[in-house]
């Protein structure tokens, strides 16, 4: 008996309307396969989603979206052939999979691949759906509460903007193995943008949070939180002044800052690049790339958070993967292509965007563990330098491993105390250098509030970012003075 | 001819039309409907080898459905007549949840692209699979061929697409047109190994006609230049200095101004031109144009999403504001009418009307100064015109290139930087809508080693 609720719920959710079954499934990968073919899958989605949008005091838009589809894959080696269709028919299935055929030249086979996998089972989120009909209403009562609550925050508060995202993904995946397995993916979003003006001079504040869970997951004391926040960012901002430039010591507090690990070690230890030989850290697993004490693991099975994976899209379940190893380069990411061609066994960061893309190897919740250090220590061991507590993103090039990214809040450290805010600080490093420079980790493990979002090969995924507050001896910060 | 794609403008306006019916019967005051398809192939190699094969399909609606002047819209990628339904359903029951917007009511027939000229946009490659893998290999070869003693070059991906769409708008007014389009590519990305370490780059055309792509060998040698001309790059000290931004990064700086002066951020005076009509913003030998009708054109087309025809017609002249970006419901805040410039802007081409060169005639007039050749990440800030870019470059002393730089930034204010463009280069480029020549601007804050 199958007891699986989740590849039960995401089945039933596929199934039913495309009035497909198990067999059409079976049929298909036989078609895809001949000779020499070593992987090949089918991977089904039906997305929902809505969006609202919050602009003076009102919410002044909203959109719906239905996608859905189905990608097949069939890979000989590293070559790969790829397919998609909108239509989920059965004819559809068989149109696909030739297409995928005639794409490597092969032929197909006739004999069906019996499906007999074990899918996992996990308990990360409920497989509930957030998008039901008549459901928007509570979610449009949140969104209207922000206008009000940043402007009572701060009398400086020109303008307030809201977005709000609630997603589901159903997703169900066969392959040539026999495996299946499905999910069911519920994502909320919502981010506040506030703008203050003071004597003429404008300036921004951004904040957002976001998670696999319903409406219960935002109270009013967590998103009044969020909203202060952000209009604390904005003030904050107003009195800004152009980042100085140079080499200096810098601290990075706890949360999004940690999306350095991300960028600067994350992205050149996905298996791909190690595969072609195109990562700065090809061949390097083993060696010391920071100070004893510095751990990053890659984590998909966090509880509720936007970068986790209770079932990868390639049907793997999550996993721990230690990326570094007190200062020591330790592990991978895998999908199975790459795992398969590598010898190396897939680690549930098998993603994908959408059916209308190739898995790849990505990051689920990347985060460096805590050490012993408290914040207030390591902002006091520094004389002159940088404290920043928030990003606009970053990014970086995998095969030198130069990486940067730029504050969207920070402030002069100056004799151990935080002093004047300054604006538009571009932080740049090699990754297997800068982290030889991080020579105290706090005591204050956060993960980014549930907005972190990550693009390769122009993929958009949500992942999840998250560190200590650190301190880096030497970085270099370019600002305009 | 063998077309990839296997729908047309009529089943798509069909698709519009549909559901712009399901609108009207369910009570909605006002629908606009936009439906497209697009398929095409994407082959990418390496080593010499297939990396992979794509067969590219994709479909979608799109409606916006209004009670009065509340609206919803919804999308939906199946288009059968229950999707459909349940799209248009969808969007009735947002737009009672939303506030009232009067500005962005859809636009009246008689200022809609009823009967204007649609710009040629259409030029299927007949390509196959065989062919396209073929142009990839090719690709693959030039670059591994480029290795010399000491510097080894390794292809990252040669890629090559080719691709078809449709699509297609109706409105309740009565408004229905569509039109088909194509869009091909060609990229390489080369990676530059020697015994210090390895640099990527790369080089890409695109063009809506298969056969005026840049050649492989072109992009190869190209993307190999870049590639191996950024191997044992350092930082240069932090200064104050001229900065010449090369043709391809030049038209990234075009693309901060359009967004300066598109109609959102105008209306909401979140950008660093507030009512930037009619007032001088970058140096006056500078002449911006727009042309929504250059056949085949990257950004040509013959109405926007709203389906308002745009213009030839000047955004800066003499480096004084003469337009700016606006659809419909931005336009209406300003007091003014939509430019047609709902989806953005049409094909822009930056020109300077005393002071341009080739390349190295812009070195030569730098003198000392950065080339920037890459910009890596960094942050605009919209308001304030604040700009600050990690970039890769070459140093340059007595206007002769004299080493490669890595590990800078470069930064400064928008409003600055457009007075202080001094020259625009005769190798222009096009990126997407932005077409212009490499950018001298007199000086830039350097941020790098102490």
């Amino acid at each position: 008996m199958n007891t699986n609720i989740t590849t039960d719920a995401a089945t039933a959710r596929i199934f039913g309307p495309a009035g497909l079954d198990l067999f059409d499934l079976s049929r298909t990968l036989g078609r895809l396969a001949s000779a020499g073919t070593d992987l090949a899958d089918l991977f089904l989605e039906a997305k929902r989603s809505r969006t609202f949008r919050l602009e003076d005091g009102r919410v002044a838009g909203g959109s719906y979206q239905i996608t859905q589809g189905v990608g097949a894959r069939a890979a000989r080696g590293g070559q790969v052939a790829f397919a998609h269709s909108a239509d989920m028919s059965a004819a559809a299935l068989a149109t696909l999979a030739d297409a995928v055929r005639a794409l490597d030249g092969g032929s197909g086979g006739e004999v069906a691949v019996p499906i007999s996998g074990t899918p996992p089972v996990h308990d990360l989120y409920p497989p509930i759906m957030l998008n039901m009909p008549g459901s928007a209403a509570p979610w449009i009562g949140l969104l209207e509460r922000i206008d009000a609550v940043a402007r009572a925050a701060d009398p400086r508060v020109a303008r307030v903007d809201g977005f709000l995202r609630i997603m589901d993904q159903t997703m169900l995946v066969a392959d040539l193995d026999g495996r299946i397995a499905g999910d069911v993916r519920p994502t909320m979003q919502l981010f506040v943008t506030v703008v203050a003006e003071s004597g003429g001079r404008r300036a921004q504040g951004q904040t957002g949070l976001g998670g696999r869970h319903g409406i219960e997951g935002v109270t009013e004391a967590r998103l009044d939180a969020l909203v202060v926040q952000a209009v604390a960012m904005a003030c904050t901002n107003l009195d800004a002044r152009p980042a100085p430039s140079g080499m200096m010591p810098v601290v990075l507090g706890p949360g999004y800052p940690g999306v350095l690990f991300h960028e600067a070690i994350g992205h050149g230890l996905e298996g791909d690049h190690h595969r072609k030989n195109q990562s700065a850290f090809t061949g390097r697993i083993g060696e010391r790339i920071a100070a004893p004490g510095v751990t990053v693991v890659d984590d998909g099975g966090l509880p509720g958070l936007i970068g986790s994976l209770g079932v990868d899209d390639e049907g793997s379940g999550a996993m721990r993967t230690t990326l570094i190893e007190d200062g020591v380069l330790a592990g991978l990411m895998q999908d199975r292509l790459n795992a398969g061609l590598m010898n190396a066994r897939p680690t549930g960061n098998g993603r994908r965007q959408s059916y209308a893309h190739l898995p790849m190897p990505r990051m689920t919740n990347t985060f460096l563990l805590p050490g012993d250090h408290t914040p207030a220590d390591v902002v006091a061991s520094v004389k002159d330098g940088i404290y920043a507590t928030a990003f606009g993103g970053g990014q970086v090039d995998i095969v030198s491993g130069r990486f940067n990214f730029t504050t969207t809040q920070a402030w002069l450290i100056e004799n151990g105390r935080i002093t004047a805010p300054v604006e538009g600080a571009t932080l740049i490093g090699v990754g297997h250098e800068a982290l030889k420079q991080i020579s105290m980790v706090g005591n204050d493990l956060a993960l980014d509030d549930g907005v972190a979002s990550c693009s390769k090969d122009g993929q958009y995924l949500d992942v999840g970012v998250g560190q200590p507050t650190i301190r880096i001896d030497a970085m270099m910060v370019g600002g305009a003075s | 001819m063998i077309r990839l794609l296997a729908t047309d403008v009529a089943s798509m306006a069909d698709v519009a039309a549909q559901a712009i019916e399901v609108a009207r019967r369910i009570g909605a005051d006002h629908a606009v409907a936009s439906a497209s398809a697009q398929a095409g192939v994407r082959v990418t190699g390496r080593d010499g080898a297939t990396d992979a094969a794509l067969r590219d399909a994709g479909q979608g609606l799109t409606i916006t459905v209004y009670r009065g002047a509340r609206a919803g819209t919804a999308s939906t990628a199946a288009l059968d007549e229950h999707a459909i339904t349940e799209a248009v359903e969808e969007a009735y029951a947002i737009a009672a949840l939303v506030g009232e917007d009067p500005d962005a009511l859809p636009p009246a027939l008689a200022d809609m692209a009823v009967d204007t000229p649609l710009p040629p946009i259409d030029a299927p490659s007949g390509c196959d699979v065989a062919s396209l893998r073929a142009t990839a290999m090719e690709g693959d070869a030039m670059l591994r061929a480029a290795s010399r003693p000491g510097v080894r070059v390794e292809t990252v991906t040669s890629g090559v697409s080719s691709s078809e769409g449709v699509h297609a708008l109706a409105t309740s007014a009565g408004f229905c047109r569509g039109q088909s389009y194509s869009h091909h590519g060609l990229w390489l990305v080369a990676l530059a190994r020697d015994a210090d370490g390895a640099v990527n780059d790369s080089a890409d055309s695109f063009d809506r006609r298969f056969d005026r792509l840049m050649s492989a060998h072109a992009l190869a040698d190209r993307a190999v230049a870049r590639a191996t001309g950024q191997l044992g790059a350092r930082a240069v000290p932090g200064q104050m200095a001229p900065v010449l931004f090369e043709a391809s990064v030049a038209t990234a700086l075009i693309g901060s101004l359009v967004n300066a002066l598109s109609g959102n951020p105008q209306q909401r005076r979140a950008t660093f031109l507030p009512d930037a009509l009619g007032r001088t913003v970058a140096a006056p030998h500078l002449d911006l144009h727009e042309d929504p009708f250059e056949p085949f054109g990257v950004a040509s087309g013959g109405f926007d999403r709203e389906g308002i025809a745009g213009s030839r017609r000047a955004i800066l002249s003499a480096g004084t504001v003469k337009g700016l970006f606006l659809g419909t419901r931005s336009a209406g805040r300003l007091g003014m009418r939509s430019t047609g410039n709902a989806d953005g802007p049409w094909n822009l081409t930056l020109t300077s009307r005393t002071d341009r060169g080739s390349f190295a005639e812009l070195c030569q007039r730098m003198g000392r100064g950065l080339i920037v050749r890459r910009l890596e990440g960094g942050a605009i800030d919209p308001v304030t015109g604040n700009w600050t870019h990690a970039v890769a470059g070459t140093w340059v002393e007595e206007g002769i290139p004299v080493h490669a730089v890595a590990d800078v930034t470069v930064g400064g204010n928008l409003r600055d930087m457009l007075n202080g463009i001094v020259a625009v280069g005769d190798d222009v480029e096009r990126r997407g809508a932005f077409s212009t020549g490499s950018i001298l601007i007199d000086a830039m804050q350097i941020g790098g080693a102490a």
